[in-house]
């Protein structure tokens, strides 16, 4: 099989385990659906910006978790605006902590809170590698062909 | 209530609708009311809309609408431009409910400056006063401090002042799917409500529906007006 080839497939098989293991769903597609010559780079564009405004607000959350007295409105607010950004990109495992998340919130309880935000940063940090890897093995297949 | 009125709302006959930018639909209308537009998780389409959109390309189904998205997330704005473009729409992008009120508060006052000058002088060729026009309103709901319904309450009591009759096609846009929001959308004076994020073909048959179905009520308010005159 010549490096092109190699390469190809390799980007393939990543791919197919990131849907198999949960890290992204059908919305996933959806973007790479939105990419064409006018965007050719629009699905990179939105994981990019996924990242800085995921790291904004589990910062966040973490701070306000952190108060003497939480907000926790606050903190649903912030899990919120993630669980949208994440659904909207289609990342699964992120949006599905969010959801559990937003229960605590509701409920007020602080130690249910802080695993779920050692969950969420956890999924995200895992998912963040995984994309990145992704986006460098489509650059070296695409740049081989 | 008038004939005219009676007739819109209980005949189930397929008709086919003229709309502004050459847009040509042919749809069953509906009870103005309620309109829930529910996402279901993976599936491709579980929505009660009728999305067939005949006559037109499918691929550019938005093409000569000019739709304000109001969207505070860069996530979602990005994603929500490329899609209503790629659907031929023209997008404004405005981030938080004041600014959607202050784009709405100019094309109000300019369509109702348009209005007096009609009808003071009618049949004339005057200049009429310009502003960005929106066709429709993709609205999400949880903003900052003025949130969506908030925004829809302000901009439909600015239009109830005008005085011109018009009312803007307001979609909730929200991932906030509970009973308690979409009555909250749809009180504050939402037309349509639209769970995030929607595939394409979803936001495109949402869009077309909401203008149709606006559309044809106004039309309809309009011959039951000139009814009640006669």
């Amino acid at each position: 099989m010549d490096v092109v080839s190699q390469l190809q497939k390799q980007f393939i098989d990543f791919s197919s385990s990131l849907y198999r293991e949960g890290y992204v769903d059908d919305q996933f597609s959806q973007l790479h659906k939105l990419q064409d010559e006018s965007s050719p780079d629009f699905v990179v564009e939105v994981a990019s910006l996924f990242f800085d405004d995921a790291e904004k607000l589990i910062n966040s959350m973490a701070r306000a978790l952190e108060q003497p007295c939480v907000d926790f409105k606050q903190v649903d607010s912030h899990v919120h605006q993630l669980k949208g950004s994440s659904s909207s990109i289609g990342a699964l495992r992120v949006k599905n902590v969010c959801i559990a998340f937003r229960s605590f919130c509701d409920a007020q309880n602080r130690e249910g809170c802080m695993r779920c935000l050692q969950q969420v940063s956890h999924e995200y940090t895992m998912l963040k590698s995984k994309l990145q890897t992704l986006f460098r093995v489509s650059v070296k297949a695409c740049g081989n062909s | 209530m008038s004939i005219g009125k009676e007739q819109a709302e209980t005949t189930s006959h397929p008709e086919k609708l003229e709309l502004e930018h050459g847009l040509q639909l042919e749809f069953k209308p509906v009870p103005v009311t309620n309109n829930i537009i529910p996402q279901a998780e993976g599936s491709s389409s579980s929505c009660p809309v009728n999305d067939d959109v005949t006559g037109v390309d499918e691929k550019k189904v938005l093409e000569g609408l000019s739709v304000l998205l109001v969207e505070d997330q860069a996530v979602l704005q990005r994603i929500g431009i490329r899609m209503l473009k790629k659907l031929g729409a023209g997008v404004t992008l405005v981030k938080d409910g004041e600014a959607a009120v202050e784009a709405m508060t100019l094309m109000i006052n300019a369509a109702g400056k348009n209005h007096q000058i009609q009808n003071l002088h009618h049949g004339s060729n005057l200049e009429t006063h310009n502003s960005p026009h929106y066709d429709l309103i993709l609205m999400d709901c949880q903003m900052g401090s003025m949130d969506g319904c908030k925004a829809t309450r302000v901009i439909r009591r600015l239009e109830a002042e005008a005085e011109t009759g018009q009312s803007i096609p307001i979609i909730a846009f929200t991932a906030l799917v509970t009973a308690d929001n979409e009555r909250e959308c749809f009180n504050s004076g939402m037309d349509t409500f639209l769970n995030k994020p929607a595939q394409e073909h979803l936001l495109a048959a949402a869009i077309v529906e909401t203008i149709a179905r606006k559309s044809h009520k106004f039309s309809c308010d309009e011959q039951a007006e000139a009814q009640d005159e006669k």
